[in-house]
């Protein structure tokens, strides 16, 4: 099903994206609601918006920078995080060119 | 001929009476029991008997998401378990299901009374404190829309909400001192409603500023306190209502939310609960005729205190971006959870009843000490402005 034009036999394929984006929000997790991360905390999640498509919006923790450094809009790439063997996650780290 | 959206039934179903139970931490009774109690004392408020009840509605869910194990009569407490104990034959059992619970299933309770196929409805909430942390979840696989989020460490509704506060501060310039001030009176408001956890217990700016922070820029005292309470009302036709004891409080009106994205995140990104919220809004006007200046007591909810902006912001309150300034107008704001009731982060997570209680209580002059001069249209709007519902309600049946 398309939730933007509503057909239920959408052409959907998988593409290939940049994972540049910005950030829309984000927030520093200081209690981990999933016990798996409590050793982890603080840690950054960020709402990120990619530039292929309006509304295209993915999280992923932020890494490389300092809470006072991150600001709305901020241009940000994805890159990967391997949590255990084979299983990897995205995260973004800033744009800095 | 009638406006478009207008709520046809608007003054003809009306609220009889209400119950509400003590709020605890940790609960005294089962909580089915507990429901059963508050269901028998709204009738008896309302000047009726269980026998002539004959429609039940409710909205259950237990809104942790921990993934923890459910127990209707335990931990949930559904129309149909409280008609099974009972042992009555009701015309018309429902439940709802969706966000916007209390509001949305009191509209289901109206529309049953409206149509005729019910005389006499209770709506009841019955809310659970599960003993842990209520949100946490120990979750080892990640499976539909939480498998975008949960791998990357995002999770709970408290987590949620800090990305559309955070944005709001950071486009808005307002700060977190804006915030505190609006809580503080959330508690000194809720300090003075009977059925409050936070009952003779305000808070100061400093508490605010200094409280345990869980995902910045949200605190422990931006959430409503989880606990366990059950609330009841008895709703009727307008003609049956008169030869009742209390004041009546009809209905006007309603809105419900729709979400717009299947993705938990999106849906949380500030455009979508504003863009969303003024949808919502634009049909509860619509439906119950009224705009947000003829509103007396507009008890916008705020089971996190961000909220609190969003829905001034959807409702017309406020332009975009200026909720946070019109909040602190004790004069346009009067009628609202943070002058009067105070709403959830004032009195604890009953969800959307203090709303709607506090907007009936005014309405019906059954508010005491806390009783405004001005009461005769009042709102009572619970969830997210985007996935949320609203009722519309009045002194008056016209």
């Amino acid at each position: 099903m398309c939730t933007g034009c509503q057909s239920t036999k959408p052409a959907f394929e998988w593409k290939v994206v940049s994972g540049r984006g910005r950030v829309r929000s984000w927030t520093t997790i200081r209690q981990a609601l999933l016990p798996a991360f409590a050793a982890d905390v603080p840690y950054t999640v960020a709402m990120v918006e990619l530039y292929e498509q309006a509304g295209l919006i993915m999280t992923g923790q932020l890494h490389d920078i300092d809470l006072a450094d991150i600001t709305l809009d901020m241009p940000v790439r994805a890159e990967y995080t391997e949590l255990s063997q084979g299983v990897k996650v995205p995260h973004f780290v800033p744009v800095t060119t | 001929m009638t406006s478009a959206g207008r709520f046809l039934a608007a003054g003809k179903v009306a609220i009889a009476g209400f119950a509400h139970s003590p709020v605890t931490r940790v609960e005294q009774m089962p909580l089915g029991v507990l429901t059963i109690e508050t269901i028998k004392g709204a009738v008896a408020d309302a000047g009726v008997t269980l026998d002539m009840i004959d429609g039940f509605s409710t909205a259950s869910a237990l809104v942790s998401s921990s993934g923890r194990d459910v127990v209707d009569g335990i931990h949930t407490v559904s129309s149909d378990w409280v008609v099974s104990q009972l042992g009555l034959e009701p015309r018309w059992v429902v439940g709802f299901q969706g966000i916007g619970q209390v509001s949305a299933s009191f509209m289901l309770a109206v529309e049953a009374i409206a149509s005729g196929a019910v005389d006499y409805a209770v709506v009841h909430r019955a809310m659970h404190n599960p003993s842990g942390s209520y949100h946490a979840n120990p979750m080892v696989e990640a499976h539909g829309s939480a498998q975008w989020e949960a791998p990357q460490g995002m999770w709970g509704p408290p987590t949620y909400m800090a990305l559309p506060y955070m944005e709001y501060l950071q486009r808005y310039g307002a700060r977190r001192e804006d915030l505190a001030e609006i809580v503080v009176a959330q508690r000194e408001a809720g300090a003075a409603y009977p059925w409050s956890y936070w009952k003779d217990d305000p808070i100061t700016v400093d508490d605010y500023m200094s409280a345990r922070m869980i995902a910045d820029p949200m605190s422990i005292l931006d959430c409503d306190i989880p606990v366990n309470g059950v609330a009841a009302f008895v709703l009727t036709t307008a003609e049956r209502v008169r030869d009742l004891p209390n004041n009546p409080v009809y209905v006007r009106g309603s809105a419900m939310g729709t979400r717009r994205s299947s993705n938990m995140l999106a849906d949380f990104a500030m455009d979508n609960i504003i863009a969303g919220g003024k949808h919502t809004a634009s049909k509860l006007w619509q439906s119950s005729g009224l705009r947000p200046d003829e509103v007396d007591v507009p008890q916008i909810y705020d089971g996190f205190s961000p909220v609190l902006w969003f829905w001034l912001e959807a409702l017309g309150y406020a332009p975009d971006g200026q909720g946070y300034q019109f909040a602190k107008d004790p004069v346009a704001t009067a009628g609202m959870t943070f002058r009067t009731g105070g709403g959830s982060i004032g009195t604890g997570r009953m969800h959307g009843v203090p709303q709607l209680l506090e907007t009936y209580l005014q309405l019906s002059r059954r508010a005491g000490e806390r009783q405004l001069n001005r009461a005769d249209v009042g709102i009572a709007c619970h969830g997210l402005p985007h996935a949320g519902a609203a009722i519309a309600l009045t002194a008056e049946p016209n």
